[in-house]
């Protein structure tokens, strides 16, 4: 069965965590863990120090687990050659060597990768163009590049071997609005294509636009994951937050308070928008427009901060 | 390759030209030419006063003494007749005079005077002069080559001691023992990690290629040294230069594969190279029992002893190690397969690279 006739046949466990501990010295970087990740496109959700370096690097075979157990494909990914050629890896951060040109870079990486000398060049060729680096740029030296120039490279590197796992460490850094969508337009061809991607990134729109399914981080531990439905459903009793732009957020506030509805509220004078936390999101709803009426207010924009991954984001990690 | 191909930059030329010409910079500076060391060293005679101290010394012990004017005609004598010597030797060149030729000058130089001081003085006191002279026929002139520090000192000095002993070495152990450090200061290790090879396969490829580089690059230095050792016309150099590269090629290998092993150990790989040439090199080499085997220096000294005009001018102690190529071949695979060992099954990471 080919990559992608199995993607398309099913999702299927990929890594699988039992346990897994991580210690740096007294700190400590993943506590006691447990999850599985499925085929297809993840994301790896959390604040910065929540763990998700140091589960990448796990699972990229760069750190060993202090204690538990972690597979990748059903192996263990520390020195483990025969598996690293099925995981691709592209780092955070904007290191690449500086005094390197990226073809002489990708010939290099793709010989120890194993391609033939033959293919390697057209193959890290073929990359560049892929990652939309664009042909005037290859004859400079690395150190020269712009942010976003790197972080093309170094998705380039991690895709050279054609492996059928990328892990990505916030690829999306540096990029602009154009190339993000490049890049993703590129994951999503490659899911399509049967290729798994796990993702981290702090740019959570672009996570809840790719991704099918979620690991959120934070301390260390696993706080939620599953698809974006699933994490919804399993946090009960969230309250809805709105934000409310009107020309008289005052007396909105005022009149919601009345009714009973209000949990809390913040008002941002400056930009006339009323923040509200409604205590019953479903009789909220089935009243809200009478409410808004009944006010007298003229209502400019209405927007749910509870639907965003945003959110999700922002409940579980607090 | 990765090596081969981020050292060959325009940003980097200013540096590599100047630790490249340093060292045969400073040779040239301080080696003189025959002609120069020459004119600075001539051979000299002696001193004509000293000369006559040494008669009324002579004479002393006997209850004899000479007249003031009669010391002053002795010392005239002494004078011209040295002078007159001394500017026999000068040759057109500059160069030194034969040392045959320059001993039977002495001799006649002294018979001269004592048959110029012969009509002054009384029997009993002639006598005493020419038992006071006898020794004087067999004086050696002060050379170019019997002093301490002869023309050549500053070449051999710089080439083994400075460039051999702690160039050479420094510069293994700074290159090999980054070979990983580097990377991980960079923070660009997991690029390689994360390839389907073996970190040991990794490591020893990239040991293959820093050696390779410093192979080349340490054989462009000392061809730079050889060739101001050629115009400085230092003697016998076609006899010194394949002992010596012989020795080069095997002490690169094995600094090498010494910086890689102590690269592997600690961040801090250029303090822990000291420590262990103070202790290794410097402490147990020089112990006389078998245990100084383990110095690499001694080994290296042992096979440069075979060159005459090195054991000679350095005198070192007998060393017979036995098999000095054969421990210096060894090192390499020794130190390479526990720093692979280490590579293997140790953690390297960024993070505790920077904050340490």
């Amino acid at each position: 069965m080919d990559r992608k006739s199995e993607g398309e046949a099913g999702m299927k466990t990929i890594i699988e965590a039992t346990e897994l501990n991580r210690w740096y010295g007294i700190v400590m970087g993943l506590n006691n863990v447990s999850f599985k990740i499925e085929s297809g496109l993840t994301g790896l959700v959390g604040p910065n120090g929540a763990g998700k370096s140091t589960l990448i690097q796990i699972i990229t075979g760069q750190l060993k687990p202090s204690s538990g157990k972690l597979t990748v494909f059903g192996e263990s990914p520390w020195n483990n050659p025969a598996l690293t050629r099925r995981v691709g890896y592209c780092p955070e951060g904007e290191a690449v060597p500086q005094d390197l040109r990226p073809l002489d870079w990708l010939k290099g990486l793709g010989l120890i990768s194993g391609i033939s000398p033959s293919e390697v060049v057209p193959r890290a060729e073929a990359m560049l163009d892929k990652v939309g680096l664009r042909r005037e740029h290859w004859p400079k030296r690395m150190g020269e590049y712009s942010k976003g120039m790197k972080q093309r490279i170094k998705l380039a590197q991690g895709l050279l071997h054609q492996p059928e796992l990328i892990v990505l460490d916030e690829p999306m850094n540096g990029l602009d609005p154009m190339g993000r969508q490049e890049v993703a337009n590129m994951l999503k061809q490659l899911v399509h294509d049967g290729v798994s991607i796990i993702i981290s990134s702090h740019i959570l729109a672009e996570l809840e636009s790719l991704c099918s399914s979620i690991l959120v981080l934070n301390w260390g531990r696993v706080l939620a994951s599953g698809n974006q439905k699933e994490i919804r459903g399993d946090i009960k009793n969230w309250s809805e937050e709105l934000s409310i732009r009107c020309n008289a957020p005052e007396v909105l506030a005022r009149h919601l308070f009345d009714a009973g509805m209000l949990q809390g509220f913040d008002l941002d004078p400056e930009e006339s928008i009323l923040h509200i936390r409604v205590k019953n999101a479903e009789l909220f709803y089935a009243s809200w427009l009478g409410l808004l009426l009944g006010s007298g207010v003229i209502v400019y924009s209405i927007q749910s901060e509870s639907r965003s991954l945003r959110n999700i984001f922002d409940k579980v990690t607090t | 390759m990765f090596t081969w191909k981020s050292q060959l930059t325009l940003k980097k030329l200013p540096i590599s030209l100047l630790s490249i010409l340093g060292l045969p910079v400073l040779m040239i500076l301080t080696t003189q030419s025959p002609e120069s060391w020459a004119l600075s060293h001539r051979p000299k005679m002696g001193s004509a006063s000293g000369y006559m101290n040494g008669i009324s010394k002579r004479l002393k012990p006997a209850g004899l003494s000479l007249e003031p004017e009669l010391r002053a005609q002795i010392i005239a004598i002494a004078f011209e007749e040295y002078q007159a010597t001394e500017k026999s030797w000068q040759t057109p060149d500059g160069r030194e005079m034969d040392p045959a030729i320059m001993e039977a000058s002495i001799q006649a130089t002294h018979a001269r005077i004592r048959d110029r001081v012969k009509p002054l003085l009384d029997e009993k006191v002639f006598a005493e002069f020419v038992e006071f002279q006898k020794p004087k026929f067999n004086q050696q002139p002060i050379t170019l080559e019997n002093g301490l520090w002869t023309r050549t000192s500053p070449f051999y000095r710089l080439l083994v001691d400075l460039y051999l002993f702690l160039v050479l070495p420094m510069s293994c152990v700074r290159t090999c023992g980054a070979v990983i450090r580097d990377e991980l200061e960079n923070d660009t290790l997991g690029f390689l990690t994360t390839r389907p090879i073996r970190r040991a396969t990794q490591l020893v490829v990239k040991f293959l290629a820093h050696t390779t580089w410093l192979q080349i690059w340490m054989l462009l230095q000392v061809g730079l040294l050889f060739l101001v050792g050629y115009i400085r016309h230092i003697p016998d150099l076609q006899q010194l230069i394949p002992v010596f590269l012989g020795v080069q090629v095997l002490a690169v290998c094995s600094w090498c594969a010494l910086g890689l092993f102590l690269g592997m150990v600690s961040k801090k790989y250029m303090p822990l190279a000291l420590l262990y040439g103070g202790l290794i090199e410097m402490g147990i080499g020089s112990i006389p029992t078998n245990i100084n085997t383990l110095s690499m220096m001694r080994q290296m000294k042992a096979l440069l002893g075979h060159n005459v005009e090195l054991e000679n001018f350095f005198n070192w102690p007998d060393i017979s190690t036995g098999v000095p190529v054969l421990v210096l071949i060894l090192a390499v695979p020794l130190f390479v397969t526990l720093a692979a060992f280490l590579f293997t099954f140790r953690e390297y990471h960024h993070a505790n690279e920077v904050q340490r």
